[in-house]
């Protein structure tokens, strides 16, 4: 047996199509914007954690190799690595703001 | 020290730095074995108003190698939940902790169990209750009390407790890290013998403080691989297990306001313990981090580090005149076969009488036990190597003595066994820093879980009047 981690997990099985990865990084994104002005009020309000860090509903995307178009998507306790050189070279121009 | 701090980067992540690992026969129970894994040491006992507690986002984890392949057949896996019984006081406990329900107790934990085995995860069980951490007499009245009722036997057949517990190791550290100036051989030490006129006591450096304990008794033929009705001797190599512990965290953690944090990915191994001392003492620092993310099956890589350790190079320089033998032994070059066997494969038959606990040629780091050894009716702290087939390292009891134990196998003790024409230096079988399980001020226990009760933060550590 390999590897114990992985006949664990339980988190659903998805498929990460080109769409919902970019939605979940418009999510991450938009997500850290309204933290700033939200996340005080939002901390003295919910003593327990907040559900999106809990659920396994957040994604968070590495692009690995720009010019191959090699990304990590991290969501719930999976990795899931996808090949695609328009989006890596789009989440680029979104993170210097074009 | 065992394996305290023993990599620059797990030193900085305590919450998931294994400390000591043990796997013996229990000696009260002897169809069972016993598996500790030490997590979060050097606890300071008067620790408030946060006390020390397990990793929610920590998976801790047991391995068991039961067909020498030096992949795990059996991993028991730890999970820990934490809860606020009062978001409104900024106190761990509001009064006296004397039930594991008690309304006084703000800050609990909780944890579950899950066997792993076939490929298949079976969640053995689930919100066990952990123990408060030892406070101090106002607080927790009756820690054993409370640990007593924290410890569970579940209905597979295990028993199991998660929690605080005294710290059972003993080393001079100050000592070891001093140029291995070991106290009571200070006059003979290259540098020391221009300062100190004479030898001197040892000191426990990790005498009166905390861990936290993830221990569970197995029965014996859960763990083996050949089931209930196999007849399991001492000379079988079916009878030996390779055990280890590994600490994992998912790999993504964005930072917001550390209570909506996003933890995301798959969990990557940040510790690994099997014997102890081989990541603190054999493996280079500059590869002592990506040891702890690696499994047993990749230390043939680490191998040459156990054929020509450093520490065996170091002793006839630090103590000139003492090992000559191993000095020779040094210059020739000759791979240290026996501390492979020891660390790496297991002992084969033929080289102890009546003893073996060899996995095969797989080069793995793992403590390995052969469970058809029945406990000694009287233990001796220098295992194996003072005669106790039952003693480290086969396996590890909490009072074994791994740091004399491993020093005067690397000191060349051992290699007479794979080179009958080696003769050990006399100071090879002398060589110890000095310290028993005597040293350990906490007593160990006779049963499950066999580590001494935690010292209290009051009375810890003691004060000019002594108390």
């Amino acid at each position: 047996m390999r590897s114990a981690h992985r006949a664990d997990t339980t988190g659903p099985s998805r498929r990460f199509s080109r769409r919902n990865v970019l939605l979940g990084a418009a999510t991450v994104s938009v997500g850290g914007a309204v933290a700033g002005a939200a996340g005080l009020s939002e901390a003295f309000d919910t003593a327990q954690p907040a559900q999106s860090a809990q659920d396994g509903q957040d994604i968070v995307v590495h692009v690995r190799d720009v010019r191959a178009g090699r990304i990590d998507v991290f969501a719930g306790e999976r990795l899931i690595e996808i090949r695609d050189r328009d989006l890596a070279s789009r989440l680029v121009k979104a993170a210097r703001g074009r | 020290m065992s394996s305290h701090r023993e990599a620059p980067e797990i030193s900085k992540d305590p919450v998931a730095d294994s400390s000591d690992l043990y796997a013996f026969v229990s000696p009260d129970r002897p169809d069972t074995v016993t598996l500790i894994a030490n997590y979060v040491p050097l606890q300071t006992p008067a620790a408030g108003p946060n006390f020390f507690e397990f990793g929610d986002d920590v998976l801790y984890e047991i391995h068991i190698d039961n067909n020498g392949d030096g992949l795990p057949d059996i991993t028991y896996q730890f999970r820990f939940r934490t809860e606020l019984r009062d978001n409104n006081t900024f106190l761990y406990n509001t009064g006296p902790i004397e039930a594991l329900d008690s309304e006084n107790w703000n800050r609990r934990q909780f944890y579950s169990v899950t066997r792993v085995q076939g490929g298949r995860a079976r969640r053995l069980a689930r919100d066990l209750p952990c123990p408060p951490c030892n406070i101090g007499p106002l607080s927790v009245p009756d820690y054993a009390a409370l640990a007593a009722d924290a410890t569970v036997k579940l209905k597979t057949g295990e028993r199991v407790f998660a929690g605080q517990r005294a710290e059972g190791f003993f080393v001079d550290l100050g000592a070891i890290f001093d140029l291995a100036n070991l106290r009571p051989f200070q006059n003979l030490h290259l540098l020391g013998q221009n300062v100190f006129q004479a030898a001197a006591e040892p000191v426990n450096a990790t005498d009166r403080v905390n861990v936290h304990s993830i221990a569970i008794q197995v029965p014996v033929d859960d763990l083996r691989g050949r089931g209930a009705g196999y007849r399991y001797t001492a000379d079988d190599s079916a009878s030996v297990i390779g055990v280890w512990t590994s600490a994992s965290r998912q790999q993504v953690r964005l930072l917001k306001n550390r209570q909506t944090d996003v933890v995301v990915g798959p969990q990557v191994q940040v510790s690994r313990l099997g014997n102890p001392l081989f990541n603190e003492v054999i493996v280079p620092m500059a590869r002592k981090d990506l040891w702890n993310s690696l499994p047993p099956i990749e230390d043939k890589n680490f191998a040459r580090f156990v054929e020509q350790p450093e520490l065996a190079r170091l002793l006839p320089v630090l103590y000139p005149g003492v090992f000559d033998n191993l000095a020779a032994l040094n210059k020739a070059e000759t791979p240290r076969a026996d501390l492979v066997a020891i660390l790496l494969t297991g002992i084969p038959a033929g080289l102890i009488e009546g003893f073996q606990n060899n996995t095969g040629e797989v080069q793995a780091d793992m403590l390995r036990l052969n469970t058809a050894i029945p406990p000694a009716a009287k233990e001796d702290r220098f295992g194996l190597l003072g005669g106790d087939v039952a003693g480290f390292p086969n396996g590890r009891r909490v009072a074994d003595d791994v740091v004399s134990i491993a020093l005067r196998a690397v000191a060349g003790v051992t290699f007479a066994l794979v080179e009958p024409n080696f003769t050990p230096d006399e100071a090879a079988s002398q060589v110890t820093p000095g310290l028993s399980a005597a040293d350990v001020t906490a007593p160990f226990l006779k049963r499950f879980p066999y580590l001494g009760l935690p010292y209290d933060g009051f009375n810890n550590p003691v004060g000019a009047s002594g108390s």
